[in-house]
Protein backbone atom coordinates (compact mmCIF):
# COMPACT_ATOMS: atom_id res chain seq x y z
CA UNK A 1 0.00 0.00 0.00
CA UNK A 2 2.82 2.13 0.75
CA UNK A 3 4.17 1.80 -2.55
CA UNK A 4 1.09 2.77 -4.36
CA UNK A 5 0.61 5.64 -2.42
CA UNK A 6 4.64 6.79 -3.26
CA UNK A 7 3.51 6.12 -6.49
CA UNK A 8 0.86 8.68 -7.05
CA UNK A 9 3.15 10.92 -5.19
CA UNK A 10 5.80 10.94 -7.59
CA UNK A 11 3.15 10.71 -10.30
CA UNK A 12 1.60 14.17 -8.80
CA UNK A 13 5.72 15.52 -8.98
CA UNK A 14 5.88 13.93 -12.57
CA UNK A 15 2.88 16.00 -13.37
CA UNK A 16 3.79 19.58 -12.03
CA UNK A 17 7.01 18.94 -13.67
CA UNK A 18 5.72 18.80 -17.19
CA UNK A 19 3.35 22.02 -16.33
CA UNK A 20 5.83 23.77 -14.92
CA UNK A 21 8.14 22.93 -18.29
CA UNK A 22 5.56 24.06 -20.73
CA UNK A 23 3.60 27.00 -19.05
CA UNK A 24 1.82 28.65 -21.86
CA UNK A 25 0.73 25.63 -23.14
CA UNK A 26 -0.51 24.54 -19.52
CA UNK A 27 -1.93 27.73 -18.69
CA UNK A 28 -3.51 27.84 -21.45
CA UNK A 29 -5.50 24.34 -21.47
CA UNK A 30 -5.75 25.31 -17.45
CA UNK A 31 -7.33 28.49 -19.10
CA UNK A 32 -10.12 26.77 -20.91
CA UNK A 33 -11.01 24.86 -17.47
CA UNK A 34 -11.65 27.72 -15.64
CA UNK A 35 -13.75 29.37 -18.11
CA UNK A 36 -15.67 26.17 -18.49
CA UNK A 37 -16.32 25.78 -14.55
CA UNK A 38 -16.36 29.26 -13.78
CA UNK A 39 -19.31 29.95 -16.40
CA UNK A 40 -21.03 26.83 -15.06
CA UNK A 41 -20.38 27.99 -11.63
CA UNK A 42 -22.27 31.44 -11.93
CA UNK A 43 -24.88 30.29 -13.86
CA UNK A 44 -25.96 27.99 -11.06
CA UNK A 45 -25.71 30.58 -8.98
CA UNK A 46 -27.60 32.90 -10.41
CA UNK A 47 -30.01 30.01 -11.23
CA UNK A 48 -30.65 29.56 -7.74
CA UNK A 49 -30.61 33.44 -6.61
CA UNK A 50 -33.73 33.62 -9.32
CA UNK A 51 -35.34 30.23 -7.66
CA UNK A 52 -35.03 31.92 -4.06
CA UNK A 53 -36.44 35.35 -5.66
CA UNK A 54 -39.58 33.89 -7.27
CA UNK A 55 -39.98 31.89 -4.13
CA UNK A 56 -40.28 34.93 -1.92
CA UNK A 57 -41.80 36.89 -4.71
CA UNK A 58 -44.88 34.47 -4.59
CA UNK A 59 -44.85 34.49 -0.97
CA UNK A 60 -45.00 37.98 -0.65
CA UNK A 61 -49.00 37.73 -0.76
CA UNK A 62 -49.24 35.88 2.29
CA UNK A 63 -48.81 31.77 2.49
CA UNK A 64 -52.39 32.04 2.98
CA UNK A 65 -54.12 34.25 -0.12
CA UNK A 66 -55.71 31.40 -2.21
CA UNK A 67 -57.44 32.18 -5.58
CA UNK A 68 -60.88 31.12 -7.31
CA UNK A 69 -60.77 31.11 -11.20
CA UNK A 70 -62.45 29.12 -13.73
CA UNK A 71 -59.93 26.42 -14.45
CA UNK A 72 -56.35 26.24 -13.46
CA UNK A 73 -53.88 24.84 -15.71
CA UNK A 74 -49.79 24.48 -15.95
CA UNK A 75 -49.83 26.22 -19.21
CA UNK A 76 -52.82 29.15 -20.52
CA UNK A 77 -55.44 27.77 -22.28
CA UNK A 78 -56.51 28.85 -25.73
CA UNK A 79 -59.70 30.66 -25.68
CA UNK A 80 -60.96 29.61 -28.98
CA UNK A 81 -60.69 26.38 -28.24
CA UNK A 82 -61.17 25.10 -24.69
CA UNK A 83 -61.88 21.86 -23.63
CA UNK A 84 -65.34 20.45 -23.69
CA UNK A 85 -65.59 20.90 -19.43
CA UNK A 86 -64.26 23.86 -19.79
CA UNK A 87 -66.25 25.33 -21.89
CA UNK A 88 -69.95 24.47 -20.25
CA UNK A 89 -67.94 26.25 -17.13
CA UNK A 90 -69.81 29.59 -16.19
CA UNK A 91 -66.86 32.73 -15.56
CA UNK A 92 -66.04 33.97 -12.58
CA UNK A 93 -68.26 36.53 -11.60
CA UNK A 94 -68.51 39.83 -9.68
CA UNK A 95 -71.49 38.97 -7.89
CA UNK A 96 -69.40 35.72 -6.67
CA UNK A 97 -66.50 37.78 -5.46
CA UNK A 98 -69.46 39.64 -3.96
CA UNK A 99 -71.02 37.30 -1.61
CA UNK A 100 -67.53 35.59 -0.89
CA UNK A 101 -66.34 38.81 0.43
CA UNK A 102 -69.46 38.86 2.83
CA UNK A 103 -68.08 35.01 4.52
CA UNK A 104 -67.33 34.94 8.42
CA UNK A 105 -63.94 33.39 7.39
CA UNK A 106 -62.87 35.84 4.61
CA UNK A 107 -60.91 38.77 5.30
CA UNK A 108 -60.76 39.83 1.48
CA UNK A 109 -62.32 39.19 -1.73
CA UNK A 110 -62.63 40.75 -4.91
CA UNK A 111 -62.78 40.49 -8.22
CA UNK A 112 -59.63 40.68 -10.28
CA UNK A 113 -58.27 40.62 -13.89
CA UNK A 114 -55.44 40.99 -15.71
CA UNK A 115 -54.48 42.06 -19.61
CA UNK A 116 -51.56 43.52 -21.44
CA UNK A 117 -51.08 46.85 -23.15
CA UNK A 118 -48.75 49.99 -23.43
CA UNK A 119 -48.47 52.96 -21.46
CA UNK A 120 -47.96 56.01 -23.42
CA UNK A 121 -48.22 59.32 -23.00
CA UNK A 122 -47.34 62.30 -25.72
CA UNK A 123 -44.90 60.33 -27.74
CA UNK A 124 -43.32 58.64 -25.03
CA UNK A 125 -44.69 54.83 -25.50
CA UNK A 126 -43.79 51.56 -23.06
CA UNK A 127 -43.21 48.03 -23.73
CA UNK A 128 -46.54 45.72 -23.36
CA UNK A 129 -46.81 45.48 -19.36
CA UNK A 130 -49.20 43.53 -17.17
CA UNK A 131 -52.33 45.81 -16.57
CA UNK A 132 -54.17 44.79 -14.09
CA UNK A 133 -57.61 45.15 -13.06
CA UNK A 134 -58.37 45.65 -9.42
CA UNK A 135 -59.72 47.27 -6.81
CA UNK A 136 -58.22 49.20 -3.19
CA UNK A 137 -57.04 45.98 -1.62
CA UNK A 138 -54.32 45.83 -4.68
CA UNK A 139 -50.90 46.02 -2.27
CA UNK A 140 -52.93 43.38 0.38
CA UNK A 141 -52.29 40.47 -2.11
CA UNK A 142 -49.73 42.14 -4.14
CA UNK A 143 -47.66 43.36 -1.64
CA UNK A 144 -45.29 46.70 -2.46
CA UNK A 145 -46.88 49.99 -1.10
CA UNK A 146 -48.20 53.27 -2.35
CA UNK A 147 -45.51 56.06 -2.40
CA UNK A 148 -47.68 58.93 -3.90
CA UNK A 149 -51.40 59.87 -4.26
CA UNK A 150 -54.19 57.43 -3.55
CA UNK A 151 -55.77 54.14 -4.44
CA UNK A 152 -59.11 54.25 -5.90
CA UNK A 153 -62.47 55.48 -4.03
CA UNK A 154 -65.58 53.28 -3.80
CA UNK A 155 -67.57 55.66 -5.85
CA UNK A 156 -64.79 55.19 -8.29
CA UNK A 157 -64.44 51.66 -8.39
CA UNK A 158 -68.37 51.16 -8.91
CA UNK A 159 -68.40 53.58 -11.39
CA UNK A 160 -65.50 52.39 -13.18
CA UNK A 161 -64.25 55.56 -13.45
CA UNK A 162 -61.12 56.59 -15.80
CA UNK A 163 -57.85 56.60 -13.42
CA UNK A 164 -55.20 54.99 -13.13
CA UNK A 165 -52.29 53.86 -10.22
CA UNK A 166 -48.68 53.80 -12.17
CA UNK A 167 -46.03 51.31 -10.79
CA UNK A 168 -43.69 53.47 -10.15
CA UNK A 169 -40.44 52.23 -11.88
CA UNK A 170 -42.75 51.62 -15.04
CA UNK A 171 -43.63 55.33 -14.53
CA UNK A 172 -40.46 57.06 -13.93
CA UNK A 173 -38.75 55.10 -16.80
CA UNK A 174 -41.21 56.60 -18.96
CA UNK A 175 -41.81 59.99 -17.84
CA UNK A 176 -39.03 60.55 -15.77
CA UNK A 177 -38.89 62.70 -12.62
CA UNK A 178 -42.09 64.72 -13.51
CA UNK A 179 -44.94 65.09 -11.40
CA UNK A 180 -47.31 62.43 -12.12
CA UNK A 181 -50.17 62.68 -10.02
CA UNK A 182 -53.21 64.45 -12.23
CA UNK A 183 -51.52 63.66 -15.64
CA UNK A 184 -53.38 62.22 -18.31
CA UNK A 185 -51.38 58.83 -19.72
CA UNK A 186 -52.89 56.49 -22.60
CA UNK A 187 -52.93 52.65 -21.70
CA UNK A 188 -54.01 50.42 -24.45
CA UNK A 189 -54.97 53.52 -25.89
CA UNK A 190 -57.35 54.73 -23.05
CA UNK A 191 -56.83 58.02 -21.88
CA UNK A 192 -57.07 57.66 -17.38
CA UNK A 193 -55.84 60.14 -14.98
CA UNK A 194 -52.90 58.68 -12.88
CA UNK A 195 -54.09 59.21 -9.05
CA UNK A 196 -51.08 57.37 -7.77
CA UNK A 197 -47.45 55.07 -7.85
CA UNK A 198 -47.49 52.01 -6.56
CA UNK A 199 -44.07 50.76 -5.55
CA UNK A 200 -43.54 47.04 -6.29
CA UNK A 201 -42.44 44.56 -3.76
CA UNK A 202 -38.26 44.99 -3.46
CA UNK A 203 -36.38 42.30 -5.19
CA UNK A 204 -39.05 41.13 -7.23
CA UNK A 205 -38.03 39.04 -10.31
CA UNK A 206 -40.15 40.22 -13.67
CA UNK A 207 -39.92 37.38 -16.29
CA UNK A 208 -39.37 39.21 -19.73
CA UNK A 209 -42.81 40.99 -20.72
CA UNK A 210 -44.55 40.09 -17.77
CA UNK A 211 -43.92 43.14 -15.40
CA UNK A 212 -46.82 45.25 -13.80
CA UNK A 213 -47.12 48.13 -15.33
CA UNK A 214 -50.75 49.89 -14.09
CA UNK A 215 -53.41 49.21 -12.07
CA UNK A 216 -57.13 50.26 -12.96
CA UNK A 217 -60.48 49.60 -11.68
CA UNK A 218 -61.91 46.71 -12.41
CA UNK A 219 -64.91 47.78 -13.88
CA UNK A 220 -63.37 50.32 -16.11
CA UNK A 221 -60.94 47.50 -17.21
CA UNK A 222 -64.01 45.04 -17.86
CA UNK A 223 -65.76 47.83 -20.06
CA UNK A 224 -62.86 49.13 -21.94
CA UNK A 225 -60.38 46.34 -22.54
CA UNK A 226 -61.26 42.60 -24.07
CA UNK A 227 -59.96 40.48 -21.10
CA UNK A 228 -59.33 36.84 -21.36
CA UNK A 229 -61.90 35.55 -19.30
CA UNK A 230 -60.81 32.01 -19.15
CA UNK A 231 -56.95 32.38 -18.24
CA UNK A 232 -57.17 36.09 -16.76
CA UNK A 233 -60.19 36.85 -14.27
CA UNK A 234 -59.76 35.61 -11.03
CA UNK A 235 -60.98 36.70 -7.22
CA UNK A 236 -58.24 36.20 -5.01
CA UNK A 237 -59.19 35.67 -1.01
CA UNK A 238 -57.80 36.16 1.81
CA UNK A 239 -58.92 34.11 5.05
CA UNK A 240 -59.41 36.11 7.88
CA UNK A 241 -56.77 36.09 10.98
CA UNK A 242 -57.22 33.01 13.29
CA UNK A 243 -58.92 30.92 10.26
CA UNK A 244 -57.30 28.44 8.47
CA UNK A 245 -56.65 28.09 4.63
CA UNK A 246 -58.70 24.76 5.17
CA UNK A 247 -61.89 26.13 6.09
CA UNK A 248 -61.64 29.23 4.30
CA UNK A 249 -61.32 27.28 1.23
CA UNK A 250 -64.51 25.03 2.51
CA UNK A 251 -66.59 27.92 2.91
CA UNK A 252 -65.58 29.27 -0.52
CA UNK A 253 -66.65 26.33 -2.29
CA UNK A 254 -70.15 25.58 -0.06
CA UNK A 255 -70.64 29.51 -0.90
CA UNK A 256 -70.02 29.08 -4.54
CA UNK A 257 -71.74 25.91 -4.91
CA UNK A 258 -74.65 27.09 -3.55
CA UNK A 259 -74.77 30.10 -5.63
CA UNK A 260 -74.03 28.19 -8.72
CA UNK A 261 -76.99 25.61 -8.07
CA UNK A 262 -75.11 22.56 -8.53
CA UNK A 263 -76.42 19.47 -7.32
CA UNK A 264 -74.78 17.68 -3.79
CA UNK A 265 -72.23 14.64 -6.11
CA UNK A 266 -71.28 16.89 -8.88
CA UNK A 267 -67.94 18.43 -9.66
CA UNK A 268 -66.85 21.67 -8.82
CA UNK A 269 -67.72 24.30 -12.33
CA UNK A 270 -64.33 26.38 -10.46
CA UNK A 271 -61.08 25.84 -9.30
CA UNK A 272 -59.13 26.79 -6.17
CA UNK A 273 -55.40 27.46 -6.40
CA UNK A 274 -53.11 28.08 -3.12
CA UNK A 275 -49.81 29.52 -3.18
CA UNK A 276 -48.33 25.74 -3.32
CA UNK A 277 -49.76 24.80 -6.27
CA UNK A 278 -48.37 27.89 -7.90
CA UNK A 279 -44.88 27.44 -6.59
CA UNK A 280 -44.89 24.05 -7.93
CA UNK A 281 -46.61 25.18 -11.35
CA UNK A 282 -43.87 27.73 -11.72
CA UNK A 283 -41.10 25.18 -10.87
CA UNK A 284 -42.30 22.77 -13.14
CA UNK A 285 -42.11 25.58 -15.53
CA UNK A 286 -39.29 27.13 -14.93
CA UNK A 287 -37.06 24.07 -14.17
CA UNK A 288 -36.60 22.90 -17.79
CA UNK A 289 -35.65 26.60 -18.72
CA UNK A 290 -32.77 26.98 -15.97
CA UNK A 291 -31.93 22.61 -17.12
CA UNK A 292 -31.33 24.21 -20.26
CA UNK A 293 -29.06 27.35 -19.64
CA UNK A 294 -26.95 24.66 -17.35
CA UNK A 295 -26.22 22.57 -19.97
CA UNK A 296 -25.84 25.48 -22.18
CA UNK A 297 -22.78 26.64 -20.24
CA UNK A 298 -21.69 22.80 -19.68
CA UNK A 299 -20.48 23.56 -23.18
CA UNK A 300 -17.56 25.99 -22.23
CA UNK A 301 -16.12 22.87 -20.02
CA UNK A 302 -16.86 20.35 -22.56
CA UNK A 303 -14.77 22.47 -25.06
CA UNK A 304 -12.69 22.92 -22.35
CA UNK A 305 -11.81 19.23 -21.82
CA UNK A 306 -11.38 18.78 -25.67
CA UNK A 307 -8.57 21.03 -25.32
CA UNK A 308 -7.13 18.88 -22.30
CA UNK A 309 -7.69 15.76 -24.43
CA UNK A 310 -5.49 17.55 -27.64
CA UNK A 311 -3.05 19.00 -25.29
CA UNK A 312 -2.78 15.33 -23.76
CA UNK A 313 -2.69 13.45 -27.27
CA UNK A 314 0.26 16.05 -28.32
CA UNK A 315 2.38 15.60 -25.17
CA UNK A 316 2.09 11.92 -24.83
CA UNK A 317 3.49 12.47 -29.22
CA UNK A 318 6.25 14.29 -27.96
CA UNK A 319 7.13 12.40 -25.02
CA UNK A 320 7.19 9.06 -26.66
CA UNK A 321 10.79 8.36 -26.03
CA UNK A 322 10.36 9.39 -22.55
CA UNK A 323 7.64 6.69 -22.11
CA UNK A 324 9.72 3.85 -24.22
CA UNK A 325 12.62 4.28 -21.72
CA UNK A 326 10.26 4.08 -18.86
CA UNK A 327 8.90 0.90 -20.12
CA UNK A 328 11.99 -0.23 -20.74
CA UNK A 329 12.75 0.01 -16.98
CA UNK A 330 10.19 -2.19 -16.00
CA UNK A 331 7.04 0.37 -16.26
CA UNK A 332 3.66 -1.78 -16.83
CA UNK A 333 0.85 -0.33 -18.75
CA UNK A 334 -1.06 0.48 -16.07
CA UNK A 335 1.84 2.82 -14.29
CA UNK A 336 1.99 4.54 -17.17
CA UNK A 337 -1.76 5.18 -17.54
CA UNK A 338 -1.99 6.11 -14.57
CA UNK A 339 1.23 8.87 -14.64
CA UNK A 340 -0.75 10.29 -17.78
CA UNK A 341 -4.71 10.11 -16.17
CA UNK A 342 -2.91 12.00 -13.04
CA UNK A 343 -1.19 14.65 -15.30
CA UNK A 344 -4.60 15.35 -17.19
CA UNK A 345 -6.18 15.45 -13.46
CA UNK A 346 -4.08 17.56 -12.56
CA UNK A 347 -4.42 20.32 -15.29
CA UNK A 348 -8.19 20.43 -14.95
CA UNK A 349 -8.47 19.74 -11.42
CA UNK A 350 -6.02 23.26 -10.87
CA UNK A 351 -8.66 24.81 -13.10
CA UNK A 352 -11.23 23.58 -11.16
CA UNK A 353 -9.97 25.77 -8.44
CA UNK A 354 -9.11 28.75 -10.03
CA UNK A 355 -12.48 28.34 -11.69
CA UNK A 356 -14.54 27.95 -8.57
CA UNK A 357 -13.07 31.11 -7.40
CA UNK A 358 -13.58 33.22 -10.73
CA UNK A 359 -17.02 32.02 -10.79
CA UNK A 360 -17.45 32.62 -6.76
CA UNK A 361 -16.57 36.21 -7.66
CA UNK A 362 -18.64 35.74 -11.00
CA UNK A 363 -21.94 34.87 -9.32
CA UNK A 364 -21.25 37.85 -6.77
CA UNK A 365 -20.87 40.17 -9.77
CA UNK A 366 -24.05 38.84 -11.59
CA UNK A 367 -26.36 39.11 -8.38
CA UNK A 368 -25.28 43.37 -7.99
CA UNK A 369 -25.94 43.57 -11.49
CA UNK A 370 -29.20 41.84 -11.70
CA UNK A 371 -30.03 42.92 -7.84
CA UNK A 372 -30.70 39.35 -6.39
CA UNK A 373 -29.14 37.39 -4.36
CA UNK A 374 -26.91 34.62 -5.80
CA UNK A 375 -25.66 32.46 -2.65
CA UNK A 376 -23.50 29.65 -3.93
CA UNK A 377 -24.00 26.50 -2.19
CA UNK A 378 -20.83 24.68 -0.45
CA UNK A 379 -22.36 21.24 -2.23
CA UNK A 380 -22.04 23.02 -5.93
CA UNK A 381 -18.24 23.93 -4.65
CA UNK A 382 -17.87 20.15 -4.14
CA UNK A 383 -19.76 19.24 -7.63
CA UNK A 384 -17.12 21.53 -9.01
CA UNK A 385 -13.87 19.84 -8.25
CA UNK A 386 -15.33 16.92 -8.84
CA UNK A 387 -16.96 17.44 -11.67
CA UNK A 388 -13.35 19.06 -13.56
CA UNK A 389 -11.63 15.93 -12.20
CA UNK A 390 -13.76 13.95 -13.51
CA UNK A 391 -13.22 15.80 -16.68
CA UNK A 392 -9.48 14.78 -16.72
CA UNK A 393 -10.00 11.55 -16.15
CA UNK A 394 -12.78 10.97 -18.82
CA UNK A 395 -10.44 13.26 -21.52
CA UNK A 396 -7.48 11.61 -20.47
CA UNK A 397 -8.26 8.34 -21.27
CA UNK A 398 -7.81 8.00 -24.67
CA UNK A 399 -4.31 10.06 -24.87
CA UNK A 400 -3.33 8.01 -21.20
CA UNK A 401 -4.11 4.41 -23.12
CA UNK A 402 -2.47 5.42 -26.34
CA UNK A 403 0.56 6.03 -24.46
CA UNK A 404 0.26 3.12 -22.07
CA UNK A 405 -0.30 1.18 -25.39
CA UNK A 406 2.93 2.07 -26.81
CA UNK A 407 5.37 -0.75 -27.92
CA UNK A 408 8.84 -0.09 -25.87
CA UNK A 409 11.19 -0.51 -28.65
CA UNK A 410 8.89 1.21 -31.12
CA UNK A 411 8.92 4.07 -28.21
CA UNK A 412 12.69 3.77 -28.13
CA UNK A 413 13.69 4.32 -31.44
CA UNK A 414 11.03 7.76 -32.06
CA UNK A 415 13.28 10.94 -32.39
CA UNK B 1 -32.46 40.52 -18.85
CA UNK B 2 -32.05 37.00 -18.73
CA UNK B 3 -32.18 36.23 -22.01
CA UNK B 4 -28.79 38.24 -22.35
CA UNK B 5 -26.85 35.12 -20.66
CA UNK B 6 -27.55 32.76 -23.27
CA UNK B 7 -25.56 34.43 -26.15
CA UNK B 8 -22.95 35.81 -23.42
CA UNK B 9 -23.06 31.56 -21.95
CA UNK B 10 -22.17 30.98 -26.42
CA UNK B 11 -19.71 33.36 -26.66
CA UNK B 12 -17.87 32.02 -23.45
CA UNK B 13 -17.83 28.52 -25.23
CA UNK B 14 -16.55 30.39 -28.13
CA UNK B 15 -14.02 32.09 -26.77
CA UNK B 16 -12.66 28.63 -25.36
CA UNK B 17 -12.61 26.82 -28.24
CA UNK B 18 -10.38 29.96 -29.45
CA UNK B 19 -7.80 29.05 -26.67
CA UNK B 20 -8.11 25.38 -27.81
CA UNK B 21 -7.36 26.87 -31.29
CA UNK B 22 -4.27 28.86 -30.33
CA UNK B 23 -3.34 26.52 -27.88
CA UNK B 24 -2.97 24.08 -30.51
CA UNK B 25 -1.24 26.42 -33.22
CA UNK B 26 1.39 27.49 -30.79
CA UNK B 27 2.49 23.85 -29.86
CA UNK B 28 2.40 23.07 -34.08
CA UNK B 29 5.13 26.37 -33.88
CA UNK B 30 6.78 24.64 -32.40
CA UNK B 31 7.02 21.44 -33.20
CA UNK B 32 7.89 22.27 -36.33
CA UNK B 33 10.37 25.22 -35.99
CA UNK B 34 12.79 23.48 -38.41
CA UNK B 35 10.07 23.36 -40.85
CA UNK B 36 9.80 27.37 -40.28
CA UNK B 37 13.65 28.02 -40.14
CA UNK B 38 13.84 25.66 -43.50
CA UNK B 39 11.35 28.07 -44.98
CA UNK B 40 12.85 30.99 -44.12
CA UNK B 41 16.28 29.94 -45.44
CA UNK B 42 14.98 29.17 -48.66
CA UNK B 43 13.65 32.73 -48.25
CA UNK B 44 10.28 33.11 -47.41
CA UNK B 45 9.97 36.13 -45.47
CA UNK B 46 8.10 36.56 -41.99
CA UNK B 47 5.21 37.56 -43.69
CA UNK B 48 5.54 34.28 -45.63
CA UNK B 49 5.19 32.90 -42.29
CA UNK B 50 2.99 34.44 -40.80
CA UNK B 51 0.44 34.02 -43.36
CA UNK B 52 0.82 30.52 -43.66
CA UNK B 53 0.10 29.97 -39.98
CA UNK B 54 -2.96 31.90 -40.29
CA UNK B 55 -4.29 30.55 -43.41
CA UNK B 56 -4.13 27.28 -41.22
CA UNK B 57 -5.54 28.12 -38.07
CA UNK B 58 -8.34 30.10 -39.83
CA UNK B 59 -8.87 26.71 -42.00
CA UNK B 60 -9.19 25.10 -38.58
CA UNK B 61 -11.56 27.26 -37.39
CA UNK B 62 -13.82 27.32 -40.33
CA UNK B 63 -13.57 23.48 -40.60
CA UNK B 64 -14.56 23.47 -36.97
CA UNK B 65 -17.48 26.15 -38.26
CA UNK B 66 -19.06 23.83 -40.81
CA UNK B 67 -18.86 20.85 -38.87
CA UNK B 68 -20.43 22.97 -35.94
CA UNK B 69 -23.45 24.03 -38.53
CA UNK B 70 -23.66 20.82 -39.64
CA UNK B 71 -24.63 19.24 -35.85
CA UNK B 72 -26.70 22.42 -35.14
CA UNK B 73 -28.40 21.54 -38.24
CA UNK B 74 -29.27 18.21 -36.70
CA UNK B 75 -29.68 19.52 -33.53
CA UNK B 76 -32.70 21.33 -34.76
CA UNK B 77 -33.99 18.88 -36.47
CA UNK B 78 -33.79 16.62 -33.50
CA UNK B 79 -35.33 19.20 -31.18
CA UNK B 80 -38.35 19.85 -33.88
CA UNK B 81 -39.05 16.26 -34.36
CA UNK B 82 -39.18 15.44 -30.57
CA UNK B 83 -40.54 18.65 -28.84
CA UNK B 84 -43.40 21.07 -29.39
CA UNK B 85 -40.62 23.99 -30.41
CA UNK B 86 -40.70 24.57 -33.97
CA UNK B 87 -36.60 24.92 -34.03
CA UNK B 88 -35.27 26.48 -37.46
CA UNK B 89 -31.91 27.34 -39.05
CA UNK B 90 -32.10 30.04 -41.26
CA UNK B 91 -29.63 31.07 -43.67
CA UNK B 92 -28.34 34.04 -41.20
CA UNK B 93 -27.42 32.11 -38.82
CA UNK B 94 -25.30 29.88 -40.65
CA UNK B 95 -23.31 32.50 -41.97
CA UNK B 96 -23.49 33.90 -38.55
CA UNK B 97 -21.99 30.86 -37.46
CA UNK B 98 -19.42 30.87 -39.95
CA UNK B 99 -18.07 34.31 -40.22
CA UNK B 100 -17.90 33.62 -36.41
CA UNK B 101 -15.16 30.45 -36.93
CA UNK B 102 -13.62 32.13 -39.49
CA UNK B 103 -13.12 35.26 -36.66
CA UNK B 104 -12.01 33.12 -34.01
CA UNK B 105 -9.32 31.87 -36.27
CA UNK B 106 -7.95 34.72 -37.20
CA UNK B 107 -7.91 36.55 -33.69
CA UNK B 108 -6.59 33.26 -32.28
CA UNK B 109 -4.41 32.82 -34.95
CA UNK B 110 -2.85 36.12 -34.57
CA UNK B 111 -0.10 35.38 -31.71
CA UNK B 112 1.37 31.96 -33.06
CA UNK B 113 1.34 32.99 -36.31
CA UNK B 114 3.67 36.56 -35.60
CA UNK B 115 5.76 33.96 -32.77
CA UNK B 116 6.76 31.72 -36.39
CA UNK B 117 7.26 35.05 -38.31
CA UNK B 118 9.69 35.96 -35.43
CA UNK B 119 11.90 33.16 -35.70
CA UNK B 120 15.36 33.68 -36.05
CA UNK B 121 16.05 31.06 -39.19
CA UNK B 122 19.40 30.38 -38.22
CA UNK B 123 18.57 29.27 -34.66
CA UNK B 124 15.32 28.07 -36.28
CA UNK B 125 17.45 25.32 -38.70
CA UNK B 126 19.09 24.34 -35.29
CA UNK B 127 16.16 23.03 -33.52
CA UNK B 128 16.19 19.45 -33.53
CA UNK B 129 12.87 18.16 -35.50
Amino acid sequence: MGFRVGAFGENLLIAFDAIRVNKLRSSLTILGVVIGVATVMAMAAIVEGIRSQIVTTIEVAGPTTFYVLKKFSQTPLNPDNLPKEVRSRPDISELEADRLRRLPEVAYASMWAQTLARIESNDVRSQRMAIFGADDGFTRIQGGELVEGRWFTRNELSAGAPVVVLQEAAARSLFGRERMLGRQVQVGGRPLVVIGLWQEPGNIFAPPGQAVGAVVPFKFMERSYTIDRTNALWIPVKPRAGVSVADAQGAVVMALREMRGLRPGSTNSFDLITQDQILDTFNGFTSMFFLVMIVLSGVALLVGGIGVMAIMTVSVTSRTREIGVRKALGATRKDILLQFLIEACTLTGIGGLIGILVGLAMGRLASYALDISAPVPVSLTLIAVVVSVGIGIIFGMVPARRAAGLDPIEALRYE
Amino acid sequence: MLFAVVPAVVAIGILVGGIVIMNIMLMGVTERTHEIGLRKAMGATSADVRRQFLAESVALAICGGLLGVAAGWALAAAITAFSPLPAHVSLWSVALALSLGAGVGVLFGVYPASRAAKLDPITAMRAET
